[in-house]
């Protein structure tokens, strides 16, 4: 058991994004009603169906084509990508995700950068199916 | 890797020493950081004034460096300031949206423009003129 830092953090998309990563982000949200009764002493809540959405930023490789780089591959245009986003070896999470916003960024006097969003996007019939994690499970 | 890249800087400034160019206005007195005592202007000194380093995450081979080099130019308080200006605009010329030559092969790319071309000064004994280049370097691991 140890703390990590992200030095050894990945992003992986099936045939897309690889290796020029600077960070990632996963948000796992669900949302949750209120449905105490009358006379309960505490709140009472139903939760709803998980949701996980978040980000990617990098550099803009010259090896790389544009396209794939950011999820819009000619093969997965309208079809998610499988998303693995890894914290250090062993230590990740995949699931089926759509790339739904990229924003390119050029600038003459600095980096080319890039940034993206995404959120799953799976039609697994259980949770465990539909996110997958080494380690963390 | 400021080594590295203020060896590539040297290498592009002398590359070539023909009239008109940098080296030729400053007589070849190029140097890093300072100038030896008792150097005769004109003279060129550069320094690296700032660096900034990405790294990318696990899979990736490269990182990129950023960096800010500062030249200085002094010349002769009675030397015309058209010639001090001269020398910059050689610079200029030389630097401004420019590719070089890695000194060292774990660099791929080392590219350069100006952010800053200064103004000439008279700084008591000398004329001086401040100008910074933004370097962008790409190293391999």
């Amino acid at each position: 058991m140890a703390g990590m830092s992200g030095v050894a953090g990945n992003v992986a998309m099936a045939g897309c994004i690889g290796g020029i990563i600077k960070s990632w982000t996963a948000n796992f949200t669900r949302a949750t009603t209120d449905i105490t009764g009358f006379t309960n002493a505490t709140r009472n809540r139903a939760i709803g169906i998980g949701d996980v959405t978040g980000s990617l930023t990098g550099s803009i490789d010259d090896s790389a084509l544009l396209m794939p780089l950011i999820g819009i591959a000619s093969t997965s245009a309208t079809s998610p990508v499988s998303l693995t986003l890894t914290a250090q070896g062993g230590n990740t999470i995949a699931f089926l995700a759509l790339i739904d916003s990229v924003t390119l960024g050029v600038a003459v006097d600095g980096e080319a950068t890039f940034s993206c969003n995404y959120a799953i996007a799976s039609t697994a019939t259980a949770y465990t199916s539909a996110i997958t994690t080494t380690v963390w499970a | 890797m400021s080594q590295v890249i203020l060896t590539t800087i040297y290498n592009k400034l002398t590359a070539v020493t023909t009239a008109g160019t940098v080296s030729n206005l400053v007589g070849g007195k190029i140097f890093q950081l300072e100038g030896p005592q008792g150097t005769v202007m004109p003279l060129l000194v550069y320094a690296i004034s700032n660096e900034d380093t990405t790294t990318f995450m696990s899979a990736a081979t490269q990182s990129m460096h950023t960096l800010d080099c500062a030249f200085t130019f002094y010349f002769k308080p009675d030397s015309s300031v058209v010639t001090a200006m001269a020398a910059e605009a050689a610079l200029f010329l030389l630097l401004h949206k420019a590719s070089m030559t890695p000194s060292d092969v774990s660099y791929s790319t080392v590219e350069s423009i100006c952010i800053s071309r200064g103004v000439p000064t008279i700084n008591v004994d000398s004329i001086v003129i401040d100008t910074t280049y933004r370097i962008f370097a790409t190293k391999q691991s």
